[in-house]
Protein backbone atom coordinates (compact mmCIF):
# COMPACT_ATOMS: atom_id res chain seq x y z
CA UNK A 1 0.00 0.00 0.00
CA UNK A 2 1.59 3.25 -1.09
CA UNK A 3 2.15 5.98 1.45
CA UNK A 4 -0.67 8.49 1.12
CA UNK A 5 0.75 11.18 3.38
CA UNK A 6 -0.40 12.31 6.74
CA UNK A 7 -3.91 13.75 6.40
CA UNK A 8 -3.45 15.78 9.56
CA UNK A 9 -0.41 17.53 8.06
CA UNK A 10 -2.30 18.26 4.88
CA UNK A 11 -5.26 19.68 6.74
CA UNK A 12 -3.05 21.87 8.90
CA UNK A 13 -1.19 23.08 5.81
CA UNK A 14 -4.46 23.96 4.15
CA UNK A 15 -5.63 25.92 7.20
CA UNK A 16 -2.28 27.74 7.47
CA UNK A 17 -2.32 28.62 3.77
CA UNK A 18 -5.87 29.89 4.01
CA UNK A 19 -5.00 32.07 6.99
CA UNK A 20 -1.67 33.51 5.87
CA UNK A 21 -1.89 33.47 2.08
CA UNK A 22 0.05 31.52 -0.49
CA UNK A 23 3.44 32.86 0.65
CA UNK A 24 3.41 30.73 3.74
CA UNK A 25 5.51 28.10 1.94
CA UNK A 26 8.17 30.64 0.96
CA UNK A 27 9.05 31.44 4.55
CA UNK A 28 8.34 35.12 4.01
CA UNK A 29 5.60 37.08 5.65
CA UNK A 30 3.16 38.14 2.96
CA UNK A 31 2.84 41.89 2.36
CA UNK A 32 -0.81 41.92 3.40
CA UNK A 33 -0.08 40.04 6.63
CA UNK A 34 2.73 42.53 7.33
CA UNK A 35 0.42 45.52 6.83
CA UNK A 36 -2.34 44.03 8.97
CA UNK A 37 0.10 43.13 11.77
CA UNK A 38 1.58 46.64 11.71
CA UNK A 39 -1.91 48.17 11.82
CA UNK A 40 -2.86 46.00 14.80
CA UNK A 41 0.24 47.09 16.73
CA UNK A 42 -0.42 50.69 15.68
CA UNK A 43 -3.96 50.48 17.05
CA UNK A 44 -2.61 49.08 20.34
CA UNK A 45 -0.02 51.92 20.50
CA UNK A 46 -2.62 54.61 19.81
CA UNK A 47 -4.89 53.02 22.42
CA UNK A 48 -2.02 53.16 24.92
CA UNK A 49 -1.35 56.80 24.11
CA UNK A 50 -5.03 57.58 24.53
CA UNK A 51 -5.04 55.88 27.96
CA UNK A 52 -1.88 57.78 28.93
CA UNK A 53 -3.36 61.13 27.90
CA UNK A 54 -6.50 60.25 29.84
CA UNK A 55 -4.31 59.89 32.94
CA UNK A 56 -4.27 56.10 33.29
CA UNK A 57 -1.12 54.44 34.68
CA UNK A 58 -1.73 51.52 32.32
CA UNK A 59 -1.20 53.56 29.12
CA UNK A 60 2.60 53.53 29.11
CA UNK A 61 2.68 49.74 29.68
CA UNK A 62 0.37 49.20 26.71
CA UNK A 63 2.68 51.37 24.57
CA UNK A 64 5.75 49.36 25.72
CA UNK A 65 3.99 46.13 24.74
CA UNK A 66 3.08 47.52 21.30
CA UNK A 67 6.65 48.79 20.80
CA UNK A 68 8.26 45.46 21.77
CA UNK A 69 5.82 43.54 19.54
CA UNK A 70 6.52 45.92 16.65
CA UNK A 71 10.28 45.55 17.10
CA UNK A 72 9.98 41.74 17.12
CA UNK A 73 7.87 41.82 13.94
CA UNK A 74 10.27 44.22 12.21
CA UNK A 75 13.36 42.21 13.12
CA UNK A 76 11.68 38.95 12.05
CA UNK A 77 10.65 40.50 8.74
CA UNK A 78 14.12 41.94 8.14
CA UNK A 79 15.81 38.67 9.01
CA UNK A 80 13.53 36.67 6.75
CA UNK A 81 14.01 38.98 3.79
CA UNK A 82 17.81 38.90 4.14
CA UNK A 83 18.24 35.29 5.08
CA UNK A 84 19.15 34.00 1.65
CA UNK A 85 21.00 36.86 0.02
CA UNK A 86 21.71 40.57 0.42
CA UNK A 87 19.00 43.04 -0.58
CA UNK A 88 18.98 43.89 -4.26
CA UNK A 89 18.61 47.43 -5.66
CA UNK A 90 14.82 47.38 -5.67
CA UNK A 91 14.65 46.07 -2.11
CA UNK A 92 17.15 48.67 -0.93
CA UNK A 93 15.15 51.46 -2.62
CA UNK A 94 12.03 50.20 -0.83
CA UNK A 95 13.95 50.05 2.46
CA UNK A 96 15.12 53.69 2.14
CA UNK A 97 11.70 54.92 1.10
CA UNK A 98 9.99 53.02 3.92
CA UNK A 99 12.32 54.48 6.53
CA UNK A 100 12.02 57.98 5.05
CA UNK A 101 8.22 57.83 5.29
CA UNK A 102 8.37 56.03 8.63
CA UNK A 103 10.41 58.81 10.25
CA UNK A 104 8.84 61.66 8.28
CA UNK A 105 5.22 61.17 9.36
CA UNK A 106 5.92 60.98 13.14
CA UNK A 107 8.14 64.06 12.78
CA UNK A 108 5.38 65.98 10.99
CA UNK A 109 3.04 64.90 13.80
CA UNK A 110 5.50 66.10 16.46
CA UNK A 111 5.97 69.42 14.62
CA UNK A 112 2.21 70.07 14.37
CA UNK A 113 1.77 69.10 18.02
CA UNK A 114 4.56 71.50 19.14
CA UNK A 115 3.01 74.25 17.04
CA UNK A 116 -0.36 73.61 18.70
CA UNK A 117 1.29 73.53 22.13
CA UNK A 118 2.70 77.02 21.53
CA UNK A 119 -0.89 78.23 21.32
CA UNK A 120 -2.85 75.86 23.55
CA UNK A 121 -0.42 74.64 26.24
CA UNK A 122 -2.03 77.01 28.73
CA UNK A 123 -5.48 75.78 27.70
CA UNK A 124 -4.59 72.27 28.87
CA UNK A 125 -3.27 70.57 25.73
CA UNK A 126 -1.54 67.38 26.88
CA UNK A 127 2.19 67.30 27.45
CA UNK A 128 3.97 64.52 29.39
CA UNK A 129 4.58 65.46 33.00
CA UNK A 130 5.12 62.18 34.84
CA UNK A 131 8.29 60.09 34.42
CA UNK A 132 6.74 57.16 32.59
CA UNK A 133 4.84 59.47 30.26
CA UNK A 134 8.13 60.71 28.78
CA UNK A 135 9.33 57.16 28.11
CA UNK A 136 5.87 56.18 26.88
CA UNK A 137 5.92 59.00 24.34
CA UNK A 138 9.46 58.09 23.23
CA UNK A 139 8.48 54.45 22.70
CA UNK A 140 5.28 55.49 20.91
CA UNK A 141 7.32 57.56 18.43
CA UNK A 142 9.83 54.75 17.83
CA UNK A 143 7.05 52.19 17.40
CA UNK A 144 5.16 54.49 14.99
CA UNK A 145 8.36 54.84 12.94
CA UNK A 146 8.71 51.06 12.59
CA UNK A 147 4.98 50.46 11.99
CA UNK A 148 4.78 53.04 9.20
CA UNK A 149 7.98 51.67 7.65
CA UNK A 150 6.49 48.17 7.64
CA UNK A 151 3.27 49.41 6.06
CA UNK A 152 5.25 51.13 3.27
CA UNK A 153 7.31 47.97 2.74
CA UNK A 154 4.09 45.96 2.54
CA UNK A 155 2.49 48.39 0.10
CA UNK A 156 5.62 48.50 -2.11
CA UNK A 157 6.02 44.74 -2.30
CA UNK A 158 3.96 42.97 -4.95
CA UNK A 159 2.29 39.87 -3.57
CA UNK A 160 3.97 37.68 -6.17
CA UNK A 161 7.46 38.86 -5.23
CA UNK A 162 8.44 35.46 -3.90
CA UNK A 163 7.40 33.65 -7.07
CA UNK A 164 9.35 35.68 -9.63
CA UNK A 165 11.55 33.47 -11.72
CA UNK A 166 14.54 34.58 -13.80
CA UNK A 167 13.23 32.64 -16.79
CA UNK A 168 9.73 34.11 -16.76
CA UNK B 1 2.06 93.29 -24.65
CA UNK B 2 3.15 89.70 -24.51
CA UNK B 3 2.80 87.59 -21.39
CA UNK B 4 6.12 87.26 -19.64
CA UNK B 5 5.18 84.76 -16.99
CA UNK B 6 4.91 85.16 -13.27
CA UNK B 7 7.94 86.92 -11.86
CA UNK B 8 7.87 85.02 -8.57
CA UNK B 9 7.64 81.64 -10.29
CA UNK B 10 10.45 82.62 -12.68
CA UNK B 11 12.68 83.86 -9.87
CA UNK B 12 12.14 80.70 -7.87
CA UNK B 13 12.90 78.58 -10.88
CA UNK B 14 16.04 80.56 -11.66
CA UNK B 15 17.24 80.06 -8.11
CA UNK B 16 16.50 76.35 -8.36
CA UNK B 17 18.29 76.18 -11.72
CA UNK B 18 21.28 77.90 -10.23
CA UNK B 19 21.31 75.54 -7.26
CA UNK B 20 21.32 72.56 -9.62
CA UNK B 21 23.78 74.02 -12.10
CA UNK B 22 26.80 72.56 -10.38
CA UNK B 23 28.01 76.00 -9.35
CA UNK B 24 26.98 75.08 -5.82
CA UNK B 25 29.12 72.09 -5.02
CA UNK B 26 27.87 69.48 -2.53
CA UNK B 27 30.49 70.66 -0.03
CA UNK B 28 29.18 74.22 -0.23
CA UNK B 29 25.63 72.92 0.29
CA UNK B 30 26.83 71.03 3.39
CA UNK B 31 28.56 74.19 4.67
CA UNK B 32 25.48 76.39 4.09
CA UNK B 33 23.13 73.87 5.75
CA UNK B 34 25.48 73.48 8.73
CA UNK B 35 25.79 77.24 9.24
CA UNK B 36 22.01 77.52 8.90
CA UNK B 37 21.48 74.81 11.51
CA UNK B 38 23.94 76.49 13.90
CA UNK B 39 22.22 79.89 13.52
CA UNK B 40 18.79 78.45 14.30
CA UNK B 41 20.12 76.37 17.21
CA UNK B 42 21.92 79.40 18.67
CA UNK B 43 18.64 81.36 18.50
CA UNK B 44 16.80 78.44 20.08
CA UNK B 45 19.29 78.07 22.94
CA UNK B 46 19.23 81.82 23.61
CA UNK B 47 15.43 81.69 23.80
CA UNK B 48 15.60 78.70 26.15
CA UNK B 49 18.25 80.16 28.46
CA UNK B 50 17.02 83.76 28.66
CA UNK B 51 13.31 82.95 28.77
CA UNK B 52 12.43 85.71 26.33
CA UNK B 53 9.00 87.04 25.44
CA UNK B 54 7.03 85.46 22.62
CA UNK B 55 7.57 88.56 20.47
CA UNK B 56 11.29 87.87 20.53
CA UNK B 57 10.71 84.43 19.00
CA UNK B 58 8.96 85.81 15.96
CA UNK B 59 12.21 86.89 14.20
CA UNK B 60 13.21 83.23 14.36
CA UNK B 61 10.14 82.32 12.33
CA UNK B 62 11.46 84.55 9.54
CA UNK B 63 14.26 82.03 9.17
CA UNK B 64 11.76 79.34 8.21
CA UNK B 65 11.75 80.07 4.45
CA UNK B 66 15.41 79.04 4.56
CA UNK B 67 14.28 75.49 5.23
CA UNK B 68 11.96 75.59 2.24
CA UNK B 69 14.68 77.02 -0.01
CA UNK B 70 17.01 74.31 1.25
CA UNK B 71 14.69 71.50 0.26
CA UNK B 72 14.58 72.97 -3.26
CA UNK B 73 17.91 71.24 -3.71
CA UNK B 74 16.05 67.96 -3.45
CA UNK B 75 13.60 68.94 -6.17
CA UNK B 76 14.09 69.11 -9.90
CA UNK B 77 13.98 71.77 -12.56
CA UNK B 78 10.85 72.56 -14.49
CA UNK B 79 10.90 70.83 -17.85
CA UNK B 80 13.48 68.26 -16.82
CA UNK B 81 12.64 64.58 -17.14
CA UNK B 82 11.42 62.97 -13.91
CA UNK B 83 14.08 62.05 -11.39
CA UNK B 84 15.86 58.83 -12.31
CA UNK B 85 16.29 55.85 -10.00
CA UNK B 86 19.57 57.11 -8.58
CA UNK B 87 18.14 60.55 -7.78
CA UNK B 88 15.04 59.08 -6.17
CA UNK B 89 17.15 56.67 -4.12
CA UNK B 90 19.36 59.58 -3.02
CA UNK B 91 16.32 61.63 -1.97
CA UNK B 92 14.76 58.74 -0.03
CA UNK B 93 18.06 57.88 1.65
CA UNK B 94 18.62 61.53 2.59
CA UNK B 95 15.15 61.82 4.13
CA UNK B 96 15.74 58.53 5.94
CA UNK B 97 18.96 59.81 7.53
CA UNK B 98 17.59 63.26 8.32
CA UNK B 99 14.43 61.79 9.85
CA UNK B 100 16.17 59.02 11.79
CA UNK B 101 18.72 61.37 13.36
CA UNK B 102 16.10 63.99 14.28
CA UNK B 103 13.72 61.41 15.74
CA UNK B 104 16.69 59.90 17.62
CA UNK B 105 17.49 63.33 19.10
CA UNK B 106 13.85 63.83 20.16
CA UNK B 107 13.76 60.40 21.82
CA UNK B 108 17.10 61.10 23.52
CA UNK B 109 15.76 64.40 24.83
CA UNK B 110 12.58 62.71 26.10
CA UNK B 111 14.71 60.08 27.88
CA UNK B 112 16.89 62.80 29.44
CA UNK B 113 13.80 64.72 30.54
CA UNK B 114 12.50 61.57 32.19
CA UNK B 115 15.70 61.27 34.22
CA UNK B 116 16.47 64.91 34.93
CA UNK B 117 13.01 66.48 35.08
CA UNK B 118 13.40 67.26 38.78
CA UNK B 119 16.99 68.49 38.47
CA UNK B 120 17.23 72.26 38.81
CA UNK B 121 18.66 73.87 35.69
CA UNK B 122 17.44 71.22 33.25
CA UNK B 123 15.55 73.04 30.53
CA UNK B 124 11.99 72.09 29.68
CA UNK B 125 9.63 74.02 27.41
CA UNK B 126 7.11 75.92 29.48
CA UNK B 127 6.15 79.19 27.84
CA UNK B 128 4.57 79.90 24.46
CA UNK B 129 7.95 81.02 23.12
CA UNK B 130 9.63 77.81 24.29
CA UNK B 131 7.14 75.66 22.38
CA UNK B 132 7.52 77.75 19.23
CA UNK B 133 11.30 77.49 19.51
CA UNK B 134 11.03 73.70 19.96
CA UNK B 135 8.87 73.49 16.82
CA UNK B 136 11.38 75.50 14.77
CA UNK B 137 14.31 73.48 16.06
CA UNK B 138 12.65 70.16 15.17
CA UNK B 139 11.70 71.25 11.64
CA UNK B 140 15.03 72.95 10.92
CA UNK B 141 17.07 70.04 12.27
CA UNK B 142 15.08 67.56 10.20
CA UNK B 143 15.31 69.47 6.93
CA UNK B 144 18.91 70.62 7.38
CA UNK B 145 20.17 67.13 8.23
CA UNK B 146 18.26 65.80 5.21
CA UNK B 147 19.92 68.42 3.02
CA UNK B 148 23.36 67.62 4.43
CA UNK B 149 22.77 63.90 3.81
CA UNK B 150 21.63 64.60 0.22
CA UNK B 151 24.73 66.69 -0.48
CA UNK B 152 26.90 64.05 1.15
CA UNK B 153 25.46 61.41 -1.19
CA UNK B 154 26.02 63.56 -4.30
CA UNK B 155 29.34 63.05 -6.03
CA UNK B 156 30.96 66.41 -6.78
CA UNK B 157 31.10 65.65 -10.52
CA UNK B 158 27.37 64.90 -10.76
CA UNK B 159 26.63 68.01 -12.80
CA UNK B 160 29.23 67.19 -15.45
CA UNK B 161 28.20 63.63 -16.30
CA UNK B 162 27.70 63.12 -20.00
CA UNK B 163 25.90 60.25 -21.69
CA UNK B 164 28.83 59.72 -24.06
CA UNK B 165 31.50 59.54 -21.38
Amino acid sequence: MPYLGNPNHQRMDRVARTLTGRQVHTGRIGPKALIVSALIFMAVGIGGLWLMVAGSDLGASVIYSAAIGTLALKLTGDWRSRRHDPLDERERAIYWKANAVGTGLPLIGVAIWLLLLSGFADAGLWWPSRDFEFSGLAFFLLAAMLQLAMIVIGLSTPSYAADIDEDD
Amino acid sequence: MSYKGDIIARSGERLNDWAWSGRLSPRLVIAIATVWLLIVWTFGILIAVYDVDFDMVLPLTFLMPGNVLGTLFLGRRQGEPPADEWQRARRDKAFMWGGNLTLGLIVLWLALTMGFAQTPGFWQPETQGDWMAAFLLVVTTWLSLTLIAAAWLTPSYAADLDEDD
